[in-house]
């Protein structure tokens, strides 16, 4: 017997982040409908496109309404998450720097050149990582605060912080040659935190559906 | 009378398909319906997104229906249109024809 041709895996998971509350169930069951239907009358490849094309328009429209039916609510929570996201991305470098200190005792070492490099190496890259968590547990935050619309409010979120991160890295082309930052340190902080974000809202989202899955479950006696 | 008591335009575009399709409306036929009578690609976000403001003013009523195959063993999710909004909908449509009342509209665009 032949497996019936599923939905893109994309498209779909994508509105079942997206969209939550009573829409959710009926909103999938009737892209999954539609979807058959068009298999049969207009071929596969035109069903994925259609589901592709529809999923966008559909997480698009609700994210503008969700912003229409809590404008206050979600502008104080990105708002707030900006803020706070700020504040919590220079908490890794002052531990690390506290704890190395703490580690020398205060005193600074000598180090070689190699040593030097290896040493602001694995340094960079520990602060990195650092905001990395760090974005990530801030796009958890932001997400338990925005209650149902876990996804609008850290996509928001993330936009708001990559766009602007594209006016420092204007910024920084603009700057003499001094000055300059390394520019994978900005493309990270402009489009990697962002990531991080949302995958921090992801995070809530899915664990939060499963358990309201899990509580509608008849129980076994 | 509040503007407020006036649909838009797609929220009298959406209860008229809600309307035509009777006790058959649902996200896929009322997506259909308007997209076969005003020939515009419409998503099924934009339609849920308007339902979902019809209904906060009370002037549709939804429940879910039975699971089915097709779908993925999830409900349907049908609409009605209420008092109120048969009441809303009337009400935008005298507003429009009063105001048009008097233009020689077919002239003008001739």
């Amino acid at each position: 017997m032949q497996a019936p041709v599923q939905p893109p895996f994309i498209p779909k998971h994508l509105v079942r982040l997206f969209v939550c509350g009573q829409n959710a169930e009926a909103i999938a069951g009737d892209l999954a409908e539609e979807f058959v239907e068009l298999v049969s009358t207009a071929g596969l490849e035109y069903a994925r496109r259609w589901y592709w094309r529809q999923s966008a328009k559909t997480v698009a429209n609700l994210a503008v309404a969700t912003f229409g039916t809590a404008s206050w609510l979600m502008s104080a929570t990105i708002i707030c998450g900006f803020l706070l996201l700020g504040f919590a991305l220079s908490i890794p470098e002052r531990m690390i720097d506290a704890v190395l200190d703490w580690h020398r005792h205060g005193v600074i070492p000598y180090y070689t050149w190699p040593q030097m490099q290896s040493y602001l190496f694995w340094l960079n890259n520990a602060i990195m990582a650092g905001r990395l968590i760090t974005a990530m547990l801030v796009g958890c935050v932001v997400a338990l605060v925005a209650k149902r619309r876990e996804m609008v409010a850290t996509t928001a979120l993330g936009f708001l912080w990559a766009i602007f991160g594209s006016v420092d890295l204007l910024i920084w082309f603009a700057k003499p040659a001094p000055l300059r930052t390394p520019v994978w340190f900005l493309l990270v902080t402009t489009y990697v935190y962002p990531l991080a974000l949302v995958l921090g809202g992801m995070l809530v989202r899915i664990v939060r559906s499963h358990t309201a899955r899990r509580s509608e479950e008849p129980t076994a006696h | 009378m509040s503007s407020r008591d006036y649909l838009g335009e797609f929220e009298q575009i959406v209860i008229l398909a809600v309307l035509r399709l009777n006790e058959r409306a649902y996200g896929v036929t009322v997506r259909q319906e308007i997209e076969g009578r005003t020939e515009r690609e419409v998503s099924i976000g934009a339609i849920y997104a308007t339902l979902d403001r019809l209904e906060a003013k009370g002037y549709v009523h939804s429940e879910l229906g039975e699971p089915t195959a097709e779908r993925g063993g999830r409900s349907k999710r049908f609409f009605r249109v209420t008092g109120k909004g048969m009441s809303a909908l009337h009400r935008t449509h005298q507003a429009v024809k009063n105001m048009i009342k008097g233009l020689k509209l077919a002239e003008r665009y001739s």
